[in-house]
């Protein structure tokens, strides 16, 4: 394989440009400020820890997407080729990464550096099927150990035997290659699923490319299956919208287990609450110099349900989770929208009327698990500490509560308003949705634990609901019925 | 001044055959960012018949039939279906509308037999005894599951849903592409049944044109979004033949500067032409002039297809 043709693939500055910009995000300002790592240490951890990891997947994602091709077995030589090319790809990743490094002062030896890097380079190419949020829960379970108590000890390994974690670093790059450019694997990865690679995809993630990755995912996911689906017993639907949002509840799960897809949703709902309640834990109790104990915790936890004021400690941190919730509980109430439309003999009025309706339902489901998780972290917290029941621990909790369907239903109006515009399919209309729900519940939360909270919340929610409904109305009466929404399209994944 | 030998360019249908036809489509453009696939088309689709949509690949076939069910709405122009504006189109049109698209998406965790009950919930008209026949025709074994069909066997979904509610209008995309020949035979066969005992207008668009001309009286022909062609099956089969010349008594032109004449091969004593005209005495005129005999040969609609989507690049 020329390095031409090669070059072709890797898309070399739309690598560099993702890595850089990645790197940035999850790897200095991640370990600088979650982390509390000085500046220096975060530079250093990226070039040798974090960014081997994410250029390792930015250059993996190619190779797999071209061995994934049915084209790919029939070219001769071509396995051959890509792993040449692909190694001297490594090459020059870890050469740049170990300069990056040599610039920073650090405690750890080259030999140290060069294998953590040669390992996190090759690591990723075991990703085979793509699986987008794998390094960064790679990157969640690393990062304890780069900026909490159990670092000192890595520093001292490293220190103490660096010829070990060279020759550890590079038995584990020449497993990686060796593995995934064998003659078996290839010649049999094209029948797997459907793979893309980021540098495909970016920056826009409503492609054509990212719905067949879909929908090819979900035909083998449905093929898998084997708990049986529930049954369609109407035999005659009628006029009202309630009676076409049942209908199209069932084409939307009718194929996922009960249990799956109704406490499934009030349980991924309730999950951001339990993890912001978890997170400030981890780092707290393993924290260097100022451990605290699961008694301390919970304790901050109690006086952060009584608290007015926003997150200003772990314990008040926990009942902060609002604007993230938010977008949680948008998202899966707008993945409604991610059936086939052109089944149902509706106008396109009543279609969005009926999506809407089914999407208030689901977004009550949301609403219900973040409400059972505000219960669950506070009961758990008296528990702990033996304090008495006081229902004004509640308080705060109740509030979010009920402002929480207001942002949902703001969130679902910004969502349907804004899919026209291409650039919201992207990785910075991620980033402003993320804002806007942010923002949203911060203020939503301000509002709600003034006093004047109580006086706009009916309001409030009516004029939300008004504006969710007219955005959906106004969406679908130009949408193209062929084509999925692009935000369901990514995210309703594997849920029908 | 446009050559006798070109149709005239199709223009708007007129304001009382339009209402009539189930289908009316006035100055329709249709573009997908740089591209456009359709461009300033009018056509009114006559009534209780079965037209034939023809063009070449990329022609703007399946935007005119997706513009046509409603789910397109157009760029420019107005499209009415059933005699309401396609993007109003609600349940008492939807439900005497029927599309079978080439690529359709099916929910694929369902049976086939879960599917055609829960579609036929939609349908007051889903008619069981039509659906049990189909079936058994196609040869489609309703407890499979949709994932786990063939191309072909997903097509055949697609037809009984599209049907099996005896709509008064089925627009098909290349429904029978992925059949074998005896299935596809069936399905022909039931367009026929379809139009002669409900009086369904169909619409099929397909590139196997011996199987579709058997059944079509209609031609709609599109190349690169503009309509070529728009007249019934039977006048275009009067106009278009293959004129065999062969001369006794001299050499013949190496071509022939008759305006009707579309494609020739002509080397020295035979010509092989390919005309399309309605003057009934041209032939004898022609033979006449070159003292040549003359055999002719109607097209077949495999043989038109050609000159019927060359005629927008004559015309300019």
């Amino acid at each position: 394989m020329p390095l031409r043709a090669y070059l072709t693939l890797l898309r070399p500055v739309r690598t560099l440009l993702l890595g850089l910009i990645n790197s940035g995000c999850c790897g200095v300002l991640f370990l600088r400020y979650c982390g509390n790592c000085s500046l220096a240490e975060a530079l250093y951890f990226t070039c040798v820890i974090v960014g081997p990891l994410i250029f390792g997947d930015l250059l993996a994602g190619p190779a797999h997407e071209f061995m994934n091709r049915s084209v790919f077995p029939l070219i001769p030589g071509a396995r051959r080729q890509l792993r040449r090319q692909h190694l001297h790809g490594l090459l020059a990743l870890a050469a740049l990464l170990l300069a990056a490094a040599s610039a920073v002062p650090s405690e750890f030896p080259l030999a140290a550096q060069l294998g953590l890097i040669a390992a996190g380079l090759t690591l990723p190419l075991l990703n085979s099927r793509r699986v987008g949020w794998s390094y960064f829960v790679l990157l969640l379970l690393i990062s304890p150990l780069l900026t909490t108590g159990p670092r000192e000890t890595f520093v001292a390994a490293c220190q103490a035997a660096p010829w070990a974690f060279l020759s550890l670093g590079l038995l584990c790059a020449g497993f990686c290659i060796r593995h995934i450019f064998s003659a078996s694997f290839a010649g049999n990865y094209w029948k797997m699923s459907y793979v893309v690679s980021i540098q495909t995809l970016a920056p826009f993630y409503d492609t054509t490319m990212m719905q067949r990755r879909r929908e090819d995912n979900e035909r083998r996911a449905i093929a898998k299956r084997t708990r049986p689906e529930r049954e369609w017993r109407i035999a005659a639907v009628g006029t009202s919208v309630r009676e076409w949002s049942r209908a199209i509840r069932h084409a939307r799960f009718g194929g996922t287990s009960w249990l799956w897809s109704e406490p499934g949703i009030v349980a991924f709902c309730a999950f951001p609450v339990i993890v912001y309640g978890a997170i400030p834990l981890v780092f707290a109790y393993f924290g260097r110099g100022n451990a605290i104990s699961l008694q301390e915790y919970c304790g901050m936890l109690i006086a952060g349900a009584h608290g007015t004021e926003l997150a200003s400690s772990p314990g008040h941190f926990a009942f902060t989770s609002l604007p993230y919730t938010s977008i949680m509980v948008t998202m899966f109430a707008s993945s409604v929208a991610a059936v086939p439309t052109t089944r149902f003999p509706l106008s396109r009025r009543r279609l969005a009327d009926s999506l809407f309706v089914e999407m208030l339902r689901l977004g009550a489901l949301g609403c219900l698990g973040f409400a059972l998780a505000y219960v669950v972290v506070i009961v758990g917290a008296v528990l702990v500490t033996r304090t008495p029941i006081d229902y004004s621990l509640f308080a705060r909790a109740l509030s979010h509560i009920r402002i929480l369907p207001t942002v949902v239903l703001l969130g679902i109006a910004f969502v349907f308003s804004t899919v026209r515009y291409r650039w919201m399919a992207s990785f910075g209309g991620y980033l402003l949705w993320a804002a806007v729900g942010g923002a949203l519940g911060g203020l939503a939360m301000a509002i709600t634990e003034s006093i004047l909270g109580a006086y706009i919340w009916l309001p409030g929610l009516i004029l939300s609901a008004w504006l969710a409904r007219t955005a959906i109305r106004r969406y679908y009466a130009t949408h193209d019925l062929n084509r999925l929404m692009p935000w369901v399209a990514r995210f309703a994944g594997r849920c029908a | 001044m446009p050559s006798p030998a070109l149709a005239p360019a199709p223009t708007a249908p007129a304001a009382d055959t339009a209402d009539a036809s189930p289908v009316v489509l006035r100055s329709i453009t249709q573009r997908f960012g740089k591209h456009t696939a359709l461009s300033d088309v009018s056509l009114a689709l006559p009534a209780g018949r079965i037209i034939g949509l023809l063009g070449r690949n990329g022609a703007g076939k399946t935007t005119l039939l997706h513009i046509a069910a409603g789910l397109l709405p157009p760029t420019s122009g107005a499209c009415t279906t059933l005699g309401t504006p396609s993007g109003k189109l609600d349940t008492p049109q939807l439900t005497r509308l029927g599309l079978v698209q080439q690529e359709g998406r099916y929910l694929e965790w369902m049976t086939v037999r879960q599917h055609l009950d829960f579609n036929a919930s939609f349908y007051p008209s889903w008619d069981r005894d039509l659906e049990k026949r189909l079936l058994e025709a196609l040869e489609l074994d309703p407890k499979r599951k949709i994932v786990q069909l063939s191309p072909g066997d997903r097509q055949k979904v697609g037809i009984l849903l599209g049907t099996c509610h005896r709509p008064a209008l089925l627009l098909l995309d290349e429904p029978i592409s992925s059949l074998d020949p005896i299935v596809r035979r069936r399905l022909l066969d039931f367009l026929l049944e379809l139009l002669r005992d409900d009086g369904t207008t169909v619409v099929i668009s397909s590139h196997i044109l011996n199987d579709v001309e058997k059944i079509v009286d209609w031609v709609v022909a599109l190349e690169a979004g503009e309509l070529v062609e728009n007249s019934p099956f039977d006048l275009l089969q009067e106009s278009y033949a293959e004129w065999t010349l062969t001369s006794a008594a001299g050499a013949l032109p190496p071509s022939f500067a008759e305006p009707f004449v579309l494609q020739q091969q002509s080397n020295g004593h035979q010509a092989v032409l390919r005309v399309r005209t309605t003057d009934t005495e041209a032939a004898a005129r022609l033979a006449a002039a070159h003292r040549a005999e003359l055999r002719t040969r109607p097209l077949n609609l495999d043989e038109m297809f050609p000159l019927l989507t060359d005629q927008r690049r004559r015309r300019s």
